[in-house]
């Protein structure tokens, strides 16, 4: 796990090899002892109900399927989202990301955001050469609604090196938003789904 | 200021307040309009083509659709009196309009006043249009020519104006008159001198084929000939230039500080064109300052114009889901730049 003084010498590097990319950056204060906080941004996918059988990452239309039943929405700064018990929508990150090869990331929750209920990511690594902004989880587990505001400090992205990296090849090439999930990506559904 | 998508293929931006304002003329006493409207200078709707809503980089043309109001403006200071003398001249007794010649004087003079109507109107469209490309050429630089140049792609280069194209000046002939701002504020100069590794190269190669590419079409005078073939048209666009040149002045002081300057985008852009390579919202400049986003507007224009990936690697052949990426990205990096400002300014007690 990188601490401050060597996040902070990453973050400030000219070299692209070895920077660390966070942007917008607003406050040096988001940098921690052993993370950077991030901020919510301002788009999200909701979740709504729908005439669909199920998601089934299986079929063919399955993008269709989830697109169906998702709305993507954008507040402008000083507007509110309510999450209620038991919903479940997905938000971003406002920074863009930016990984140098040797260097991996996860994402967690601010404690004080899970104290009050609030799941925020459950697929939590980011890979070497990752860029975008970060996909957020966002589910409310307690019994009362909650308010969300675009900006807040909602995760912390904690980094530490890996060894062996190479070009980024992910299903998410520089998002700059929430993007549904894309599991009909796998190339051995195929196997699994003889017809 | 109100921003909505619209079916029709146009940007526009309408004050809504006016149109407000002519609606309630005949209902209610001048005085409680004006008390009703108090503290409402304008109320515009800027509408964008719904099929261009994320092509971020068009959004240039907003620049040009502002303009509009600042050509009014000047408009209505131009000399009305010479502007008919003048005009009248030139018409002088009509010998080149066919059969003019032959008609008695009551319906002579009614010819007489149609023309005059004709050529006044027609160069005032002219001259709505071309002054406002010249509004967008000082708030968004090359990248309102890089848009004017698009849009014109889906239209035919020299069609004279015309009633059905609400009298719409030829393509060419605006796509020269930006052309020469290009020339004459030597940011041609300055797309030559980028210097970089790749795509740093190939994206300044790519540049300077584009603008050259772009002269032979302006060079080409095809629009003048149609235009000076038609007695109303040639006589409607016989002082354009000079008028064009007359109302820079009071552009330039209108605009004051919004103007997008040579200078800002010497400095910025290769910084900015550097970090779309890498994959990064061009929001950052390599002292880590903020740069004006009409600088990362114009990285995703001359980089979406050199046609190389997004990230840049050398083994990787563009897509045209790498222009996308490229939108995805200016609008990230203008949305971060703007707010960084807003934060910054709150942060030190300003806001």
């Amino acid at each position: 796990m990188l601490a401050k003084s060597e996040l902070e010498k990453l973050l400030d590097t000219r070299d692209p090899e070895r920077r660390i990319v966070i942007t917008p950056l607003l406050e040096r204060s988001q940098v921690g002892p052993g993370s950077v906080d991030l901020r919510l941004g301002f788009t999200f996918l909701l979740s709504r109900r729908a005439n669909i059988a199920a998601i089934d990452p299986m079929a063919t239309d399955s993008l269709k399927t989830v697109e169906k039943c998702q709305e993507r929405i954008t507040l402008s700064r000083g507007r509110l989202l309510y999450l209620h018990p038991g919903e479940f929508i997905l938000g971003s990150s406002l920074e863009y990301i930016g990984l140098p090869t040797n260097m991996g990331a996860y994402v967690t929750s601010r404690s004080s955001w899970g104290r009050t209920g609030l799941v925020i990511a459950t697929a939590t690594s980011v890979g070497p050469r990752f860029r975008g902004v970060i996909t957020l989880e966002l589910a409310n587990l307690g019994t009362q609604p909650l308010t969300l505001r675009p900006g807040v400090r909602i995760a912390q992205i904690v980094f530490h090196y890996a060894d062996g990296g190479g070009e980024y090849d992910g299903r998410y090439p520089c998002p700059t938003g929430p993007e549904p999930g894309k599991i009909q990506k796998d190339k051995d559904l195929e196997f699994w789904n003889p017809s | 200021m109100l921003l909505r998508v619209q079916w029709s293929f146009n940007y526009t931006v309408i004050d809504i307040s006016d149109i407000y304002r002519t609606i309630l003329r005949n209902l209610l006493a001048a005085s409680t309009i004006d008390t009703i409207f108090s503290g409402i200078a304008d109320f515009c709707v800027v509408g964008i083509p719904t099929i261009e809503y994320s092509n971020v980089l068009l959004h240039a043309a907003l620049g040009h659709e502002a303009g509009h109001r600042l050509a009014t403006d000047y408009l209505k200071t131009e000399d009305q009196k010479n502007l008919v003398a003048t005009t009248k001249a030139a018409m002088g007794d009509l010998g080149w309009y066919p059969g003019a010649s032959q008609l008695p004087p009551l319906f002579r003079f009614n010819v007489s006043q149609r023309l005059l109507d004709g050529i006044l109107r027609t160069r005032k469209r002219a001259l709505e249009e071309l002054i406002s490309d010249l509004v967008g050429w000082k708030t968004f630089g090359i990248s309102a020519l890089f848009t004017l140049h698009n849009i014109s792609l889906v239209s035919v280069l020299d069609a004279p104006p015309a009633e059905e194209t609400r009298l719409y000046p030829p393509w060419r002939l605006r796509l020269r008159g930006m052309m020469l701002k290009l020339y004459t504020e030597e940011i041609i100069e300055d797309l030559n001198s980028l210097r970089g590794s790749s795509p740093i190269d190939m994206i300044r190669d790519a540049a300077v084929r584009y603008v050259r590419e772009l002269n032979d079409v302006v060079t080409d005078t095809s629009d003048w000939n149609v235009l000076n073939a038609d007695g109303v048209l040639s006589r409607a666009y016989a002082d354009l230039g000079e008028a064009l040149v007359g109302s820079e002045a009071f552009i330039s002081e209108k605009l004051g500080m919004t103007i997008y300057g040579r200078e800002t985008f010497r400095r910025q852009i290769a910084d900015l064109l550097e970090r779309l390579a890498l994959g990064f919202p061009p929001d950052e400049l390599r002292d880590s300052t903020i740069p004006d986003f009409r600088s990362a507007m114009a990285a995703g224009w001359l980089y979406k114009n050199a046609r190389v990936s997004v990230p840049y690697s050398p083994t990787s052949e563009w897509e045209i889901r790498h222009d996308e990426t490229i939108n995805r990205l200016v609008l990230k990096a203008i949305e971060s730049i703007e707010l960084t400002k807003s934060f910054e300014a709150w942060r030190s007690g300003n806001m």
